[in-house]
């Protein structure tokens, strides 16, 4: 007890001023001046000092223990109640933001905007390349699915409104593949984020060999999809693979349902696990050390420090990755079309797409399913950037 | 033709930077040649990727598209016509994909573009309807089409012709080239020991009842087919139900639905669907009948395990290759070795009849299987040559095409590549006689009367993936009700409505 009393005790001229500051502010007092801490970023040297973990249920229940056992206890008490038991670390820090945004809008002038008018004008040329490229075939294929049209019969063209959708909507074949698209995006993102946790932890910890290490594990990331799923295609048939024959005899997990799902996730996760790490070790670098330190003085555990401290403060990076891997996911393509070409009920939404935009020619049917997926991404993106709140790369109260 | 396009580009902007550099006002010639150097390197970057798509074609030169499969062949077959052609063309061989759909995927999108690169085309027998509808394939002309129907079996040139909508009547749309049809393969030793008869069953319940004894004997009881979800599914469920009397579409309107319109198309349909069930189901069936293909028919023969087979005739110099090769438990060729002991000197046919007679003691053929009472008809494949509507020298790739199709041509390419010829006089020649032991009952089997020509629709692939999924696993389906789900999912096929999974 006596040792986690030891850092407070070293500076209790300021304790009562700044931590009043930060967790008790009231709500018409003005905005703090100076540099303003941006999220995720490091912190400034001054807040890191000054920083005191905040009591945990834990802490609580020892200083209940040992009530009035240190002066500086029971202050700390005092001003915690504004964190509350959850993380109060990330509280602080989701602050901020909209101390700034006042700040910013305070600050623009004249010379500010015209500034800001010009910058419009130098990326207008990048734009607009960009509606050209991206908005064109948009546009296009939302026209093509509003038409009855066949590649095989040119010039024979229907406006039929959106009777391609309802058509798609109410087609047994587009829920088998919805259904199947939603299951192997959910599991595999969730393995993977678990597992790529794991080895963003390792990765970050590694005192010895740390470029040989990261660079291991990045080799099935480097891997072009294609050449992997032919490799795992191989190895799970029998006869050619090493993974068939451990099987027992007369079993082809790929000509079923069920063990080819297993299969198609099995080999995106191993695909883009890597990829997973990497972005979440590059959130890792942001989580200050001295503020795990710090929880750990105050007697937080691993796993505490881990949901406390390390996710929070993660949360953009976490949400920059779970984003990115599920609007890959659920666009899966290549794994499915190598291991099993959607056979047995195991094709994916985008494989109904091509199937109908290129073997059945049916550019309305084809273009439809196209505008539904990138529908349904559009609304994985929206959910995910409301469910994250204010940490959303790109969101106004990101923070920059 | 490509890098010719590209010099034409790449001049322009030298000779535009010239003019632009006028020693009068430094600073406007410098914004000018400016401009223009961005100008030129933007045309330079863009134009021949835009040219290189399309719109160029060289007289006299043809470019013809032919399948993966045998494409050396092909190739060959191209430099002896463009040197008989004595400098009148010179045809380019560039072999499509190796799968059918991704050939008839680059076709169609060379086609929709407009690619004035493109004269002759390797057609699949089913996409006949499909291209010559959508006006990608110029007909036959009236002369060359007499010569082609005079000489060619009944059956591969059936698959050529189509009527469209502007057409009086049918007419050739395309040229038979090579095609295929599939044989009752079977284990002579078995049959003779454990099943007691000398000749093959004739019908689908006889093969049926002959695995039964001979595994009652302990003998193999596996009937190989082809029950895989792909195009193979479609060719055994087509040969069934056109041998039982049934039909997919009306070949007079191919709009009308023929699988359950009348009581005797009903049953005919039922027929079928219980056959293929019964063989499916049939006590010591394949158990990976419904993922089975021909690789695997092949090899599930090969490793003993069958009694019957069907499948097409390359199976035969297959298993020969094997035997030899010792991997065959039940027939050992080993001591023919050393006529393939040179990969560069290949026996000749002649060299192989010994080989043959020996294996034909335990591996024979018979005719492809039906039902009692009705005349069987097998499922064809092959390939077709097709003048494409956006050539820009129509006549000279019909004098290619011609020259590509005549009997010289499709008895090397039935030597060399593997599948038969159309043209039925190939079929009295010694030297095929002796590559195809099999030839009688090939050729029976491409006339008129015993041929099951695929739906010819122009929605066929459509329909087809469409029956394969309906039919897919084997055998899990009431008969009786899985009739009217597959007339329901052709119907929706025809209409363009719904989805293909």
């Amino acid at each position: 007890m006596t040792d986690e009393n030891t850092p407070r005790d070293e500076d209790p001229g300021n304790e009562s001023g700044f931590r009043a500051g930060r967790h008790a502010l009231p709500d018409d007092a003005p905005p703090q001046t100076g540099p303003i801490p941006i999220v995720g970023g490091p912190p400034p040297v001054q807040s890191a000092e000054l920083w005191k973990p905040p009591p945990g249920g834990r802490h609580e229940q020892q200083a209940a223990d040992t009530s009035g056992s240190a002066g500086g206890w029971n202050a700390q008490g005092a001003a915690a109640p504004a964190g509350g038991a959850t993380g109060a670390g990330a509280t602080a820090l989701a602050e901020r933001p909209r101390e700034e945004k006042k700040a910013k809008k305070a600050r623009l002038s004249e010379g500010k905007s015209a500034e800001r008018r010009l910058a419009y004008w130098l990326i207008a040329p990048a734009a607009i390349m960009m509606l050209l490229v991206t908005g064109y075939p948009i546009i296009y294929a939302f026209w093509l699915s509003l038409n009855k049209m066949s590649l095989s019969a040119p010039g024979e063209r229907e406006f039929v409104w959106f009777s391609n959708y309802g058509a798609v909507l109410s087609d047994g074949y587009w829920w088998t593949a919805f259904s199947v698209t939603l299951g192997i995006t959910v599991v595999s993102v969730i393995i993977e984020f678990v597992l790529g946790m794991a080895i963003a932890l390792v990765m970050h910890r590694t005192i010895f060999g740390r470029g040989t290490i990261r660079t291991v594990v990045l080799i099935p990331y480097g891997i072009v999809t294609v050449a992997a799923a032919f490799s795992w295609y191989y190895a799970w048939t029998p006869g050619t693979g090493y993974l068939a024959n451990l099987l027992p005899d007369g079993s082809a997990p790929l000509t079923e349902q069920w063990p080819s799902l297993a299969i198609i996730v099995l080999a995106e996760v191993w695909k883009t696990t890597p990829f997973m790490a990497l972005l979440l070790l590059a959130g890792l670098a942001l989580v200050p050390d001295d503020l795990l330190k710090a929880a750990q003085v105050d007697g937080a555990g691993a796993w505490t420090r881990l949901w406390r401290i390390i996710l929070p403060l993660m949360k953009p990076a976490i949400l920059v990755a779970l984003l990115f891997r599920t609007l890959d996911a659920f666009r899966v393509f290549d794994n499915i079309y190598v291991l099993t070409r959607g056979s047995n009920s195991t094709y994916s939404v985008s494989m109904l797409g091509y199937d109908n935009l290129f073997k059945a020619f049916n550019l309305g049917v084809g273009s439809a399913i196209s505008i539904l997926i990138f529908l349904c991404v559009a609304l994985i993106a929206f959910v995910f950037i409301k469910g994250f709140g204010t940490a959303a790369p790109g969101s106004d109260d990101e923070g920059r | 033709m490509r890098s010719r396009v590209s010099t034409d580009v790449s001049g322009r902007p030298g000779s535009a930077g010239r003019s632009g550099s006028g020693p009068k006002n430094s600073r406007t010639t410098s914004r000018v040649r400016r401009k223009v150097v961005a100008a030129a390197v933007a045309a330079a970057a863009i134009l021949p990727v835009v040219s290189a798509c399309g719109a160029g074609y060289e007289a006299g030169v043809l470019n013809f598209y032919p399948p993966a499969d045998g494409a050396d062949t092909f190739a060959a077959i191209g430099d002896k016509c463009s040197a008989e052609s004595g400098g009148a063309y010179k045809v380019v061989t560039t072999p499509l994909p190796k799968g059918a759909d991704d050939q008839r995927l680059q076709l169609a999108r060379r086609l929709a573009g407009n690619d004035a690169g493109l004269d002759l085309m390797g057609m699949d027998v089913v996409w006949t309807a499909e291209f010559a509808d959508a006006g990608w394939m110029v007909p036959v002309p009236d002369e060359l089409a007499a010569a082609v129907t005079e000489r060619s079996l009944g059956g591969p040139l059936d698959t050529a012709v189509w009527k469209t909508e502007d057409d009086e009547n049918e007419r050739l749309y395309a040229i038979p080239f090579s095609t295929n049809t599939q044989l009752l393969w079977y284990r002579k030793d078995v049959l003779e020991d454990k099943v007691g008869r000398k000749r093959p069953a004739s019908t689908w319940d006889g093969m049926l009842e002959d695995a039964l004894i001979s595994g009652r004997n302990g003998g193999p009881t596996y009937i190989m087919v082809q029950g895989r979800q792909y195009e193979g599914l479609m060719v055994w469920f087509n040969s069934a139900l056109v041998s039982a009397g049934g039909q997919v579409v009306d070949p007079d309107d191919p709009d009308k639905v023929t699988l359950n319109d009348t009581p005797e198309h009903r049953a005919a349909t039922v027929r079928a669907l219980r056959t293929l069930k019964a063989v499916a189901t049939a006590p010591g069936h394949d158990p990976s009948l419904s993922n089975s293909d021909e690789g695997s028919a092949r090899l599930g023969m090969e490793s003993g395990k069958a009694l019957y087979e069907v499948n097409w005739p390359f199976v035969f110099p297959g298993m020969r290759e094997n035997a030899i090769a010792g991997s065959v438990p039940f027939l050992d060729l080993k001591r023919f070795a050393n006529l393939y002991a040179d990969p560069n000197n290949p026996p000749s046919d002649r060299d192989v009849i010994p080989v043959n007679r020996e294996m034909q003691k335990v591996f024979d053929f018979a005719p492809y299987p039906g039902f009692e009472g009705l005349p069987t008809k097998t499922t064809l494949g092959g390939l077709n040559i097709a003048v494409a509507s956006t050539s820009k020298q129509q006549d000279l790739a019909w004098q290619a095409a011609e020259c590509i199709t005549n009997e010289a041509s499709q008895k090397m390419f039935s030597l060399n590549a593997g599948p038969p010829p159309v043209i039925e006089s190939i079929y009295d020649d010694r030297d095929f006689r002796l590559a195809y032991p099999m030839w009688e009952e090939i050729k029976r089997q491409l006339e008129p009367e015993h041929a099951a020509v695929r739906p010819k629709s122009p929605d066929y692939q459509a329909i087809s993936t469409l029956l394969q999924a309906k039919l897919s696993p084997v055998g899990a389906w009431d008969p009786e009700t899985l009739v009217d789900e597959l007339a329901d999912a052709v119907q929706k096929a025809i209409n363009g409505e719904g989805l293909i999974p």
